[in-house]
């Protein structure tokens, strides 16, 4: 995942020049009572995490005193937003807010052109918005090419019902978030709200950046502050996960493995976007449970796949491995093979027992299948095995109902 | 016939001194494809293949009539390479390159729209007129397992599954007119219905394969312009990843279009769709090649 964390979205945010509270970023409930003296003695303290809806969670309190400000630094640093634990705090100055506006800027695919989306009701999240008051969220598409001009911006802000000097300041706003967008290679920038302070003041009150991970290296000094925190997006990366991300650091250049850990029990490392994804919702469908996800992108990486699948039979509770991918063009599928059957063999499991079920196509395929067979009791299927015929036979040999 | 691409398309080939070209190139001319001239900003001069090389576009176009122009170009210089083709008037812009970023695909497919020029990709893996011609990756070595000329057009959002329904209409004796891999990014050229009016004015085509993702509104828009009668000849569709309506899980999925995003772009939604257009929906791969052939009148 390529979101960044509130407090780099709202520094990247002001340093694009839209006006942001300050803020203190904190791991204890001291140094949380401590920035509240220098913010001002009045804050918002927030989890961060790389996920939205902590207000829903119970992980944003508003505190007045030093004392408060421990009390909920205390429990907030105790709590999990949405299967994140908390470990940092944003401490934010509390701001004077008299009206909330949303607005967000990301890509639209049927318009192929960069979308603001924007709101004079904000507050709300973007689904509220969009499923009980679609007429008040505007749809302001911008030609990428010519940017979002000055009057643009006011012609967008007036006709969300903003007003006179709340709608030039808006329009500014706006302005400087799209020129984040474009300047950071952002797929996403969210500022809800887009605050009108009571002294007329329009300020970011909470903002999230997510960048396109296709350009970031154009931007290193943003790559760097991904870390791993954002875990898949989901939920933080699991051991298993972080062990697959240290296989796939081993060689950048060949093979970039995508890796999830899921509940189930059946090593599913089957590889390309469509096939795989065609092939997880036949194996569902089959009663089988995932234990994983794979992807490899094209490449010699004999060395990736056999720490991989290692990686994935160490899993406890692993009852078989499908082990399969969509008809190669060019990558040597015998490649690949080498690297499984090494894994397997270090293994010195009884495939008889323990399923292990392999469909590769492609250039290399005769010298895969005699690796292979090196393996005993390791089930090779040609290519005329469907995605069906494959999910059928890991769920029928994994379960124990083999009638074969 | 065929659609975009037979073995009198003059093709262009930018990045053709690159290894992925140069590894590429001979299967391409190989199979039939007509490529007449390559691109390498500062390698003019010199040729692959016995293709001969210029440094820009416009030189080439200057001694060479182009139709398409396929971009090996890697994923970061597809934006310039994109903008010199069509700023110079190809009409055809066929990009292979997998990671554009967004704001460079954005601001291509812009200006292609401005210039009326017909993009396929970013992230296409190939494209293949059976027995005609062939661009990109698709089908190796040995095309000729993977593809047989024939009455149904392919077009899909993976190339994985695009070269994989192929096989396996091949392997059945069922050829293909014309193969498009239309790239699994979010921002992308021309897409299903693009390609469906082609088809439907090109009499070898009987019957259309169309694969869709979950995520955009590629299908949604296909099933709306099969109903309002844009293409009258037999569709079979499928669009895997349903289960993820009702239990999102956090699989790693390569393809950035393939999102559901507020609700939009859900493969029940889409399917709904289009088999009230009258498509024929394949909710499982085996039933593909059952579906096309009860379609051509074959069972």
């Amino acid at each position: 995942m390529s979101r960044l964390l509130e407090n780099d979205s709202l520094a990247l945010l002001g340093e694009g020049g839209l006006p942001v509270p300050r803020f203190e970023v904190c791991t204890g409930a001291e140094e949380a009572a401590r920035a509240l003296e220098r913010l001002g003695g009045r804050v918002v303290i927030k989890a961060l995490v790389p996920v939205g809806k902590r207000g829903k969670a119970g992980a944003v309190k508003f505190a007045a005193s030093v004392n408060e400000a421990r009390v909920h630094a205390d429990a907030i640093l105790g709590m999990e937003v949405r299967r994140f634990p908390v470990k940092k705090l944003i401490v934010m100055e509390a701001l004077d807010i008299a009206r909330e506006i949303f607005c967000s800027i990301s890509f639209d695919a049927p318009r192929k052109c960069p979308l603001i989306l924007f709101s004079a009701e904000g507050g709300v999240d973007v689904e509220e918005l969009a499923e009980h008051h679609s007429d008040k969220l505007l749809e302001w598409p911008v030609n990428i090419l010519e940017g979002l001009k000055v009057e643009d911006a006011i012609e967008l802000a007036r006709r969300a019902g903003l007003t006179g000097d709340l709608a030039e300041q808006a329009a500014r706003a706006v302005r400087a978030m799209y020129g984040v967008f474009c300047a950071h290679d952002c797929e996403m920038i969210e500022v809800n709200p887009l605050a009108e302070l009571a002294d007329g003041r329009v300020v970011a009150a909470a903002g999230v950046v997510q960048l396109d991970a296709q350009a970031l290296f154009r931007h290193p000094e943003l790559e760097a502050k991904l870390g791993v925190e954002g875990g898949n997006g989901w939920r933080p990366f699991t051991e298993l996960e972080m062990r697959m991300r240290e296989i796939d650091a081993i060689d950048p250049h060949v093979g970039a493995i995508r890796f999830s850990e899921l509940d189930g029990d059946i090593g599913f490392m089957v590889t390309g976007g469509g096939y795989g994804l065609s092939s997880l919702e036949a194996l569902l469908d089959e009663g089988g449970r995932p234990a994983t996800t794979f992807d490899i992108t094209p490449g010699r990486y004999e060395e990736k796949m056999r720490r991989a699948v290692k990686a994935v039979l160490s899993k406890p509770g692993i009852k078989g491995l499908l082990l399969a991918g969509n008809v190669s063009n060019f990558t040597r599928v015998d490649i690949k093979v080498a690297g499984v059957v090494h894994a397997l063999k270090e293994a010195g499991l009884d495939f008889e027992k323990f399923p292990v079920i392999i469909r590769y196509a492609g250039p290399g395929v005769e010298e895969a299948r005699r690796l292979i067979a090196e393996v005993p009791g390791v089930e090779w299927c040609e290519d005329e095995a469907s995605i069906e015929d494959l999910a059928k036979r890991i769920v029928a040999r994994s379960y124990g109902s083999d009638e074969s | 016939m065929s659609i975009l691409l037979d073995s009198t398309t003059r093709v262009l080939v930018q990045g053709a001194t690159g290894a992925e070209a140069r590894r590429l190139l001979p299967t391409m001319t190989d199979y039939g494809t007509s490529v007449v001239a390559g691109v390498s900003p500062g390698k003019g001069g010199e040729s692959v293949d016995g293709v001969p090389v210029y440094g820009t576009v416009a030189e080439a176009l200057k001694e060479h009539e182009v139709d398409l122009s396929v971009l090996f170009v890697p994923a970061r210089f597809v934006r310039e390479a994109a903008l010199e083709a069509i700023e110079a008037g190809v009409p055809t812009v066929h990009i292979l390159a997998e990671g554009v970023p967004h704001h460079d695909a954005c601001a291509l497919l812009t200006r292609a729209a401005e210039m009326g020029t017909f993009v396929i990709g970013p992230n296409s893996q190939g494209m293949v007129s059976p027995g005609r011609a062939k661009l990109g990756g698709t089908g190796g070595e040995v095309p000729d397992l993977m593809f047989l000329p024939g009455p149904v057009g392919v077009v899909s959002r993976s190339g994985g599954m695009g070269a994989e329904i192929c096989l396996f209409l091949t392997r059945e004796g069922i050829g293909q007119s014309t193969y498009v891999a239309l790239g699994g990014d979010l921002l992308i050229g021309s897409a299903f219905v693009e390609m469906l009016a082609l088809f439907e004015r090109d009499p070898e085509t009987r019957v259309v394969v169309m694969f869709g993702e979950p995520g955009t509104d590629r299908e949604e828009e296909a099933a709306r312009f099969i109903a309002s009668g844009g293409f009258t000849k037999p569709v079979v569709a499928m669009i895997p990843g349903e289960f993820w309506e009702t239990s999102p899980t956090p699989a790693s999925v390569s393809h950035t279009g393939a999102l559901i995003e507020r609700g939009r772009g859900a493969p029940s939604g889409k399917k709904e769709l289009l088999r009230e257009a009258g498509a024929l929906v394949a909710e499982r791969f085996s039933q593909v090649v059952p579906l096309v052939r009860q379609a051509l009148g074959l069972d």
